[in-house]
């Protein structure tokens, strides 16, 4: 678990000579250059970069949302190349996903969507669940709003309800994707410090996808993205404001 | 399990009007297919009613007859000649013929089907005859079938009324004497049971030596399926045996068989069937569509493809089985409604209950499948 102390010192992500193509003969077209990346648990990792860069593919092989061409990726103990169906759908249970859409079910309340994701820990007693996800929900100052339906919520309403899906069943890993592109300066600040608030109290490993340079002073770390290949630091880690 | 039936629930019923939509539409088919076999029960029901309550235990038919609708006649002495076995009790022969019925009170002429039974040993055990059998004796004297179709006029109303009601068949007066209960089929509006001499007076052209019909009475004790094989023997080509049993089974597998009917009830219930398989098809489909995001998603955090799918599965049971209970009970009333203005047979069975129950989930499970392979395309690799 995250809150071990052997843990923080593990590598939750680690990549090497990672490459990645899309398309077949003449249209293949390579995305990943050989990406070295390692994340430490608890850390929190900023990847910037304009849009074509391979940050998206990136973060979707790393959520094992797609399979591993070359190179080797290691997510959580667990290495993605050549990793079956079931051993991917077993990693993505471990990660935490907030996506630039919420995609948050319409037709289940702000509690039952949080719930849904619980029902991956079948151990959990319906009870736990429910309890689990209005603390969540209290956590990012929805404990309120637990009944209301998603279409009677506000844009960054929205999306700390899909981070309270992301949280609620203690990831060891959070990906997210632009969590604040469809959000007003204000409230896109107010979400990310709310995710790196509620990440580093479960000591949870955080990469994050942003054009959003307001949010940078945040992360432990910043790296940037050009034409497939992670760049070398130029400058050293900003230093956090938050905490 | 619980929570995929959970999860279906809430999806389908979020939108109210959409899931009544999907409801009547489920109601719809379920009616089309109980009112296609209904009517299919009730043709072989009405068609076969006569010969359910003959008290014969062989029936001897002339081979060219398909119908006792349209029987071909064969010689008593045939039927006489059956006495000489040792198991046969007696034999009985059944005229039948079809003659215009003039409605006494509106003129109009229309064909209604005659019996001419042995007024004796009637050998037919329908409700009402046995009480008016000495009345049948008399000359001229008929029983109205009371479920005949309204058009032959309101015999019954003027009978229990006490009038006497006389009516010109075939253009001659016979007088009505009472009533049995028989019920018209899809060859016959409407039934008259006549004595066998008031039937040969009726049909001056039909003599008594041609019967149409010949029922036969064994001796307690016999097994009619092995005494039909043995007469069978002794009649040779010139008549067929039939059982009871078998009578019944010969007139349904001629109505069945020898007519479209079979095949245009049946190709009624495949509408019905396509109807409802079209219309959830398209409201489980339109759903999954909709939430494709939301289900990749899904299975971004974790879900797997074969969890989705039985959330689709169980909005597919759960629209059948509660379009069902509406549609069974519309169905009920719709059967009564049938009957009543067309005194048919339409008696809602269980087995055909169950039967449509079964239609309706795998229509409605067929639909899910369908809509499950849209979901495969919910890529959560496209989520982010």
């Amino acid at each position: 678990m995250c809150f071990d102390d052997w843990a923080i010192m593990t590598a939750s992500i680690q990549a090497r000579q990672l490459c990645f193509s899309f398309g077949q003969g003449e249209l293949r077209k390579q995305i990943l250059h050989s990406i070295d990346l390692d994340v430490q648990a608890g850390e929190v990792v900023l990847l910037t970069g304009p849009s074509g860069s391979g940050k998206t593919t990136l973060l979707s092989l790393i959520g094992a949302l797609r399979s591993m061409q070359e190179g080797s990726l290691v997510v959580l103990g667990q290495e993605l190349l050549g990793a079956s169906y079931p051993q991917q759908v077993a990693i993505r249970r471990r990660i935490g996903f907030i996506f630039q859409a919420h995609n948050l079910l319409p037709f289940l309340t702000a509690q039952q969507n949080v719930e849904l994701a619980l029902e991956l820990q079948p151990q959990m007693a319906p009870r736990q669940r429910m309890a689990r996800a209005l603390e969540l929900l209290h956590l990012v100052g929805l404990g309120e709003k637990a009944g209301v339906y998603p279409g009677q919520l506000s844009g960054g309403q929205k999306q700390r309800v899909a981070i309270a899906r992301a949280l609620v069943g203690q990831p060891e890993l959070l990906l997210a994707d632009e969590p604040t592109a469809s959000l007003d300066s204000q409230s896109g600040r107010e979400v990310v410090a709310l995710l790196d608030r509620l990440a580093r109290q479960q000591h949870c490993a955080v990469l994050m996808v942003t054009h959003d340079t307001r949010v940078e002073d945040i992360a432990d770390r910043v790296l940037h993205m050009e034409d497939g290949r992670i760049l070398p630091p130029i400058a050293q880690a900003p230093t956090r404001i938050l905490s | 399990m619980f929570r995929q039936l959970l999860l279906a629930w809430r999806q389908l019923t979020f939108q109210k009007m959409r899931f009544v939509v999907a409801l009547c539409g489920v109601l719809f088919a379920n009616l089309l297919m109980f009112m296609q076999f209904g009517f299919q029960d009730a043709l072989f029901d009405s068609a076969t009613a006569m010969q359910r309550h003959l008290q014969a235990d062989l029936v001897l038919l002339n081979p060219q007859t398909t119908s006792i609708y349209f029987p071909q006649v064969f010689s008593r002495r045939l039927l006489l000649r059956l006495l000489a076995h040792p198991n046969v009790e007696s034999v009985h022969p059944l005229y039948l013929g079809s003659a215009p019925w003039k409605n006494p009170w509106m003129g109009q002429p229309r064909m209604i089907f005659v019996l001419g039974i042995d007024v004796y040993q009637p050998t037919l055990a329908l409700p009402g005859l046995a009480e008016n059998l000495a009345a049948l004796r008399q000359t001229d004297a008929g029983l109205f079938d009371a479920l005949s179709r309204r058009e032959f006029g309101p015999v019954g109303e003027h009978l229990r009324a006490g009038e006497s009601v006389e009516v010109e068949v075939n253009r001659r007066r016979l007088r009505m004497v009472g009533e049995v209960r028989l019920g018209p089929s899809f060859a016959a509006d409407g039934n008259l049971i006549l004595g066998q001499s008031n039937f040969l007076r009726l049909f001056p052209e039909r003599k008594a030596g041609s019967v149409d019909v010949g029922l036969v009475r064994l001796k307690a004790g016999s097994d009619p399926e092995q005494i039909a094989a043995q007469v069978q023997q002794l009649v040779g080509k010139e008549l067929r045996v039939l059982s009871g049993r078998q009578f019944v089974q010969f007139e349904r597998a001629y109505w069945e068989g020898a007519t479209a009917i079979g095949f245009i009830f049946t190709q009624g219930v495949l509408m019905g069937f396509l109807v409802g398989f079209v219309i959830v098809t398209q409201i489980l489909y339109m759903d999954v569509t909709t939430h494709l995001p939301q289900y990749a998603t899904l299975k971004a955090i974790g879900f797997t493809g074969g969890y989705l799918m039985g959330v689709v599965l169980f909005e597919g049971l759960i629209l059948s089985t509660i379009g069902y209970l509406p549609g069974i009970a519309l169905s009920a009333a719709f059967y009564q409604w049938t009957a009543e203005a067309t005194n048919l047979p339409m008696v809602l069975q269980p087995g055909r209950a169950v039967q449509i129950f079964a239609l309706t989930l795998c229509m409605c499970s067929l639909a899910g499948l369908l809509a499950m392979r849209k979901l495969a395309s919910a890529d959560p690799a496209d989520v982010f």
